[in-house]
């Protein structure tokens, strides 16, 4: 017998609402639905307002990625000015980008994990994403929205001190890490409950254009920082993490990874501060003209901002293209043919982000 | 930032070579100039290399339509979507809605410059009003 379940817009496996409609046979689903809009917000006309206050904004898009946008914001806002930003300013949000990788990394494995009903992981989980937003507040006095990305550069320095600071929360992570990895990965539970669910093909993660490490997991190894890379990314190298598996393991396994790889690159970074000019911020003398875009890479996946400046402090126009933007599309050929019982699991594992995808 | 401008018809045969050599699209932004609505496909070609196309949709009164590139590329989906429930201009075979409610309405469009109207396609005359007997 054929039945209508709503999975959503309000499920406890999603912080956010969206909505699922599933048409199931027994428990298996047969078909589904996805709808979205629920937090439209309007905010790429937002952004047209002044291209200063827009960097605030942008923050705003993402309470997780906040970092991640206002980059990629003043970035491509720059590139209408051909504004070149000061190598110290250029370390420093870099760092912070990975920092952000670290704590939106936790953030994920630990839903993932709370999703198959590992509280006590999730736990471990968000208590590790607690040392990384006390970094946060130490570094740019705010541990969420850390408001230091400015058209031009940032507003906060790290100095030697702080330097060493994170340094020292390096070693700690990376050994929190390490155990959190070995829970995860000797777990003959988690493994069983997600090998061989959601498997994401290689060829479907081509076709569907999808991000991050649901592209990662499906043996696609596309990573903005290495595919176009940006800021410090050009000088500090990086190389995709990849799974071949194409299911929720393989996309788990690959934030499980990346934990290790972002904490290599903010070793590497942190002694280029070192003899680096205290230049934190070049001002403009031209205001934002013609087209511009740029790509960073948030721990969900690709991230996209399209700028047209008009020769005023007002944009023409402004596009945003998230992670869950782009992965979107990959939900629902997943859960398609899957249990009921996975379907959070799966969805849990793109890391969706509601307030992204509808901007 | 460079986009080549093509017709709608090229589009389609650039899209196909596109796929075939592997590339990726990473989105379609939609921009309103006041008198046409320009369509921008940006893709991922190789290392540090993009390739752009814009193609120019001149205003017909909320008539405007265009071809969409969903057959070839899946994941476009989305884009088309958005751009049609943005711009208002529709897009071949997409349904046209998939954030906004249907009560909201082209909110990107711009109305069109004093000095260029849009060429709005002649209406029929509607038949008088019978009186009522």
């Amino acid at each position: 017998m054929r039945t209508t379940i709503q999975f959503g817009p309000q499920h406890p496996v999603w912080i956010e609402p969206l909505r699922l409609k599933l048409t199931m046979d027994g428990e298996i689903v047969q078909d589904a639905l996805l709808e979205a809009g629920y937090v439209h917000k309007g905010l790429e006309k937002k952004f047209q307002w002044d291209y200063n206050k827009a960097a605030y904004l942008s923050e705003r898009v993402c309470a997780i990625c906040t970092q991640h946008h206002s980059t990629c914001f003043c970035l491509a806002t720059e590139g209408t000015m051909s504004l070149e930003v000061p190598r110290r300013a250029q370390i420093i949000r870099t760092i912070m980008l990975e920092l952000e990788r670290l704590h939106s990394h936790f953030l994920a494995i630990g839903l993932t994990l709370e999703a198959i009903g590992f509280e006590n992981l999730f736990m471990l989980c968000f208590r590790d994403r607690e040392a990384v937003l006390d970094v946060f507040e130490r570094t740019t006095g705010n541990r969420v929205l850390h408001g230091i990305n400015i058209v031009g550069g940032v507003t906060r320095n790290i100095g030697p001190e702080m330097g060493k600071e994170i340094l020292d929360f390096c070693d700690d992570i990376e050994k929190r890490s390490r155990d959190l990895e070995q829970m995860i990965i000797k777990s003959y539970t988690i493994k069983q409950r997600m090998q061989g669910v959601g498997i994401m093909s290689e060829k479907l993660a081509k076709d569907l254009c999808v991000v991050g490490p649901v592209a990662r997991g499906s043996n696609v190894p596309y990573d903005v920082r290495h595919d176009a890379p940006y800021l410090m990314y050009k000088e500090v190298k990086v190389t995709p993490i990849v799974e071949t598996g194409g299911d929720c393991w393989a996309r788990s396994l690959v934030r499980v990874r990346e934990l290790f790889q972002s904490i290599d690159i903010i070793r590497r970074l942190v002694p280029m501060l070192e003899g680096t000019p205290d230049e934190l911020f070049a001002k403009s003398k031209v205001l934002p003209e013609g087209e511009s875009i740029a790509r960073v890479e948030p721990p969900r996946g690709e991230l996209f901002y399209y700028v047209k400046g008009k020769k005023s402090k007002e944009l023409d126009r402004v596009k945003i293209r998230t992670s869950t933007y782009a992965n979107g599309p990959g939900i629902v050929p997943l859960i398609k043919g899957s249990h009921l019982a996975d379907v959070g699991l799966i969805t849990i594992t793109f890391d969706p982000c509601i307030g992204c995808f509808d901007r | 930032m460079e986009a080549k401008t093509v017709t709608q018809a090229e589009l389609q045969g650039i899209v196909h070579g596109l796929k075939e050599r592997g590339a990726r699209l990473i989105t379609i932004v939609g921009v309103d100039t006041g008198e046409n609505i320009e369509v921008i496909y940006f893709f991922h070609t190789g290392i540090s290399q993009t390739e752009n196309y814009r193609i120019i949709v001149p205003k017909h009164g909320g008539n405007e339509e265009i071809m969409s590139i969903t057959p070839l590329i899946e994941g476009a989906y989305i884009a088309e979507n958005e751009l049609s429930e943005m711009f208002g201009v529709k897009v071949q075979n997409i349904p046209g809605r998939f954030f906004l409610h249907p009560s909201v309405n082209a909110p990107l469009r711009r109305p069109v410059p004093t000095k260029a109207k849009e060429t709005t396609p002649p209406k029929e005359s509607a038949p008088p009003k019978e009186a009522a007997p």
